[in-house]
């Protein structure tokens, strides 16, 4: 007879429990922070001082460099924690929960950057701070939504409950999130449609278009950064009362 | 290349300055709170672990310990 062989690699039973998970992730972080940091130091500066101005908008264009990477991340965010939502309700798995958990107040936190980035580069280029069009209303629906999930998380003194309630909320927004992708073509906007199209080539020069690769992939990796922190503070936070997390404490920092 | 000609133009930014510098300095006020906050979370849990941890080797300490050992630093009247 042959011999039975585990379905799945071991490691993704370590990523299942939260301490594998914690403990997995330790050696990761260091990495992170630091291509995060380079990342998004290069693409400063170098959008910020190296890129030519726009021919039309002159030099405010230059909020391009983190209002797009924000934006990006804003809804490639709220993917992550409505996934992450699902899973955690369809097979219960706690670490899913609390990922869902890490991801709100950071995508909320991005919605701000990518209305607040948009806002000041809206004055100078269309004369106003903010006109209620579809794209920017949409985004402000997508800040609600992340708002919704993290107040519902403090809003039940039962955790289950509130991840199963966090979790449908999420799943329901997720509507949102083509809305705001395609609301640059069905409606009449200010807003300029998409610089990147995954099917054409960019409409921008590759002078101004490498910088905001370097800012995009630096808000990819400030994201995981970020998400894992707070998951990995969520993790000690629920385990707080378990051998390895007092172990950790007496032991001096992890 | 450098496109501006002084630092003064890089500052002004052919009068877009406030907008972008505005705009940068946000980003990076709410990129760091957003790093802190799950530290010093982190942090606040550990060393409240630790003191309780210390705090209950006090107490267990006080029964098991009832040889008459120097263990009167502990408070002064």
């Amino acid at each position: 007879m042959a011999r039975t062989r585990p379905l799945l690699p071991e490691w993704f039973h370590r990523l299942g429990s939260p301490k594998g998970f914690y403990q997995m992730t330790s050696s990761w972080m260091p990495w992170l922070a630091v291509t995060a940091a380079v990342l998004l130091l290069v693409g400063t500066v170098w959008g910020l001082g190296f890129a030519p101005q726009d021919a039309k908008q002159g030099n405010s264009f230059r909020i391009i460099y983190i209002h797009v990477p924000a934006a990006f991340l804003a809804l490639a965010g709220y993917y992550v924690m409505a996934a992450a939502g699902a899973i955690g309700l369809v097979w219960k798995m706690k670490l899913a929960h609390m990922v869902m958990k890490a991801a709100a107040p950071l995508g909320a936190a991005l919605t701000l950057i990518s209305l607040v980035t948009g806002s000041l580069w809206g004055k100078p280029t269309w004369g106003t701070y903010w006109v209620w069009d579809a794209r920017i209303t949409s985004m402000l629906v997508l800040f609600f939504l992340y708002l919704g999930v993290i107040a519902l998380h403090y809003a039940y003194t039962n955790g289950e409950a509130a991840s199963k309630a966090s979790a449908v909320l999420a799943l329901v927004g997720t509507a949102n999130i083509p809305i705001i992708y395609k609301s640059v073509d069905w409606w009449y906007t200010l807003h300029q449609p998409a610089t990147i199209k995954l099917t054409q080539a960019p409409s921008m020069h590759p002078d101004m278009f490498y910088p905001l690769l370097v800012m995009i992939a630096g808000f990819y990796c400030f994201y995981a950064l970020v998400l894992l922190l707070n998951t990995r503070s969520e993790i000690l936070h629920r385990e707080r009362r378990t051998r390895w997390v007092l172990d950790m404490a007496e032991g001096g920092r992890s | 290349m450098f496109q501006f000609d002084s630092l003064s133009a890089f500052i002004a930014m052919g009068g877009h300055g406030p907008y972008i510098w505005l705009s940068y300095l946000a980003t990076a006020l709410v990129l760091l709170w957003l790093v802190a906050t799950p530290l010093l979370r982190t942090n606040r849990l550990m060393s409240a672990l630790k003191r309780q941890q210390t705090l209950q080797h006090r107490e267990s300490g006080k029964y098991q310990d009832i040889s008459p050992g120097p263990r009167t630093e502990e408070r002064s009247p």
